[in-house]
């Protein structure tokens, strides 16, 4: 009986170790942060920067709330290089009242359409790993594991 | 008996020839073999032709699949989620050589219908250089010389693979990604030598080319493509508004990721330098910036560079000279001549006799160009360059700069031309083109902060403009003339190859592989692979029949930053195939 139990507590620790030593869990707002190519323009650590995707804004210095995220992530920012990931966008006037035919003829605020459209449940989770993994927040050893999934070069000096 | 003797004896020659080591000789001649694609532009001349013609205008119409192979590499690293195919193919004795994008080497015998005889995997970091690529995870072919296979990883290194097993027999670090410093070119082998080009421009790295003796692995030479300020050249790395811009020349850039070409008569190598960093803030770097967005023809043996031409000086547009060099012993205004051609990312075609580097023509490709006037007739310079001025404006509509911090340029950032190869056909003196037909908005960013290892060096970004299409334009040598165009709606993406049957192959970049009409780009032929084609084709004999080979797979720069000018093409899905054609 008495053996059974340390057994049963051995195999919880055992459990516990081997949990530990897993990968980073799957969190799904990351997978559509690589999706979605967010990594493409605001880069991996999320800071942005210039680059061939236009100068991104930081999403760890962003100062929009939640609503706000996810509207910049449905409708994009006309004018700039940040894309629309909703489907509909500028099909109907959900975002800004604006349709496609609004921006015929100009070509320099026309709305970008992103790589991938993205769905409600994908821009929730993106937005919760915006507001839970970057906003706020420098680059982490941690968060960079993360990202990677695993040991990298790139998370050495951090 | 004798008939018997015969028949043995060509088949010893014959299977002896199969195990043959490829000698300099060969390469030299590779034209006079041209069952065979031994070096990445067919020849060393780039010239991109094949004297087969058993598929040709009267029956391409009836070319189809003879086999096909799915090659690995697709998974992503580092900002990548997949990688691409931009080889070509090597193909010697019926044995055909590509790599996939993380630098893998496979070999299959096109004789049997591509039976996989080795494949070499590296073992390439995945996120370390793909964190800092700016393009693509990309490896763009092999090189063969003796019994060996050179190749690059992304990760930096030389790879030296025997042919026959497909073990590695050597490594070389060459490329540091700790600075960004990635290599994405085919090998060029010279004699015993192979050159390698690097990538990195983006981030800041000074470029260079690389000589590596094969025997031993060991450096004939290192030339920097952005002179230090007491070499030739280095006064044109002036110091701009911001102190740390001093040492402008240490992260200048001039990378030289696309593989050169070499004149064994004159015994030069000819390299285009890529663009100077950072890209959109010129201010940053007063002065031409030699060598970027040049032409640089160096000495095979020593690495000295014997002359130069400089297409763009003071680049505010990204406008990277590094595109091929092609050789062409040609009639250029009636007089027979030796020259080199090269399309600019910057929308000319220019010819220049390249034993002086002199300018002979430049001329649009494109059907729209608008950041100057045209080009000096005598010195090739754009009429709008300054001699004067320190930071060139061109046409100032065309270029932002620090008061002006956005512009629209025609082409835009991603050429005119970007590396995808053109071909020339010697019967026709025609020069093909694979052509972006662009214009892009470009935002000025002042470098203000300084130089950091990694992190993009580029002033600004390109911001995406109206919507981009494409096409192949055939130029006449001998006057520098567009004589007709093949329009696409979207960008040539892959590059061409021409061939003695009167064809040039074309690809799409939505995955629809073309045969063109040599003489007036109409399509004969099309065959739909329904994923991305950014590689260039290839054609080559084996067991007596010929075949066209190109790889099929989404990658590059493309999908990641400009499908926002090219709406449709964002559906098109990753893939990795090796198609192979025949009658
Ligand atoms: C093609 C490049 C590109 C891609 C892809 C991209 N962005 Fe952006 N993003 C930008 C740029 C450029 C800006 C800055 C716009 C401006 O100047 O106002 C921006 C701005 C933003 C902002 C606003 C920040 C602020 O403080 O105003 C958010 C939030 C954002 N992006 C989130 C995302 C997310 C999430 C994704 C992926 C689902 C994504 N972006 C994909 C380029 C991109």
């Amino acid at each position: 009986m008495k053996i059974n139990i340390i057994l049963k507590v051995l195999f919880l620790v055992l459990m516990y170790n081997n949990a530990y030593s897993q990968p980073p869990k799957f969190d799904y707002g990351l997978s559509t942060y690589k999706k979605g190519n967010c990594m493409g323009c605001h880069k991996w650590h999320g800071d942005g920067g210039p680059g061939y995707g236009g100068a991104a804004l930081s999403l760890r210095e962003t100062g929009l709330d939640k609503e706000q995220l996810i509207t910049i992530i449905e409708c994009g920012r006309p004018g700039t290089n940040m894309p629309f990931f909703d489907k509909k966008a500028y099909v109907d006037d959900r975002c800004f009242g604006m349709k496609f035919s609004d921006f015929e003829g100009d070509d320099k605020n026309r709305p970008l359409q992103a790589k991938s459209f993205l769905n409600k449940r994908q821009i929730e989770a993106v937005v919760d790993f915006i507001i839970n993994d970057l906003q706020g927040q420098k680059v982490s050893k941690d968060y960079c594991l993360k990202f990677f999934g695993k040991p990298t070069r790139s998370c050495e000096g951090l | 008996m004798i008939k018997y003797i015969i028949t043995t004896i060509f088949a010893l020659v014959f299977s002896f020839n199969t195990f043959a080591n490829t000698s300099w000789d060969d390469i030299l001649n590779a034209k006079k073999a041209p069952q065979n694609w031994l070096t990445h532009h067919g020849s060393l001349d780039g010239h991109r032709f094949s004297g087969l013609d058993d598929i040709n205008k009267k029956n391409v119409k009836k070319l189809k699949v003879a086999w096909t192979a799915m090659i690995g590499g697709i998974e992503g690293g580092g900002i990548w989620d997949h990688a691409g195919l931009e080889g070509t193919p090597i193909v010697e004795d019926g044995f055909m050589y590509v790599t996939d994008g993380w630098g893998s080497v496979y070999k299959f015998d096109a004789t049997k219908n591509g039976k996989l005889v080795w494949k070499m995997n590296p073992d390439t970091d995945h996120d370390f250089p793909g964190a800092v690529t700016c393009c693509g995870i990309n490896n763009r072919g092999v090189a063969l010389i003796d019994n060996k296979v050179v190749s690059h990883t992304l990760d930096g290194r030389l790879i030296v693979t025997n042919k026959d097993s497909g073990e590695i027999e050597q490594e070389v670090q060459l490329a540091d990604a700790s600075i960004a410093e990635v290599i994405t070119a085919a090998p060029l082998v010279v004699k015993n030598s192979a050159i390698t080009g690097v990538a990195g421009a983006e981030y800041g790295i000074r470029g260079w080319l690389h000589s590596t003796n094969l025997a031993d692995g060991s450096k004939n030479w290192r030339t920097y493509t952005i002179p230090a300020p007491d070499e030739p050249g280095g006064d044109t790395w002036k110091q701009g508004p911001e102190a740390h811009s001093k040492d402008a020349w240490m992260h200048g850039g001039g990378s030289t990721w696309v593989v050169g070409s070499y004149d064994p008569d004159l015994d030069v190598i000819y390299w285009g330098v890529g663009n100077p960093g950072p890209d959109w803030d010129n201010e940053y770097r007063p002065g031409d910036n030699l060598y970027s967005n040049s032409v640089l023809a160096l000495d095979a043996d020593s690495g000295k560079i014997k002359w130069y031409f400089q297409y763009t000086p003071n680049d505010p547009y990204d406008f990277d000279g590094v595109n091929e060099q092609t050789l062409v012993d040609a009639k250029i205004f009636g007089k027979k001549t030796k020259a080199v051609l090269h399309a600019d990312r910057n929308g000319f075609a220019y010819a220049l006799d390249r034993e002086s580097g002199k300018f002979l023509w430049g001329t649009p490709f494109v059907k729209k160009l608008d950041w100057t006037a045209g080009l000096d007739k005598y010195t090739g310079r754009p009429l709008d360059y300054d001699p004067n001025k320190d930071v060139q404006r061109y046409v100032p509509s065309s270029s932002a700069f620090r008061a002006q911090p956005e512009a629209t340029s025609c082409p835009g950032n991603m050429g005119g031309k970007n590396w995808p190869p053109t071909a020339y056909d010697p019967d026709r003196n025609m020069y093909y083109i694979p052509v972006i037909e662009s214009c892009a908005m470009h935002v000025n960013v002042p470098q203000e902060k300084e130089w950091v290892a990694r992190e993009f060096w580029l002033g600004g970004g390109p911001k995406m403009g109206p919507q981009i299409t494409g096409s192949v334009t055939a130029m006449d040598v001998n006057s520098g003339k567009v004589v007709a165009k093949y329009d696409m709606d979207y960008p040539q993406l892959g590059g061409l190859v021409a061939t003695k049957g009167g064809l040039v192959f074309s690809s799409h970049p939505d995955g629809t592989i073309v045969a063109l009409d040599s003489d007036n780009l109409k399509e004969l032929w099309a065959f739909e692979t329904n994923t991305g084609v950014n590689a260039p084709p290839i054609t080559f004999e084996a067991g007596g029949k010929q075949y066209v080979a190109i790889l099929a797979g989404l990658g590059g720069a493309w999908p990641k930053w400009f499908v926002g000018s090219t709406p449709g093409l964002e559906k098109v899905q990753p893939g990795q195939t090796l198609y192979v054609f025949g009658l």
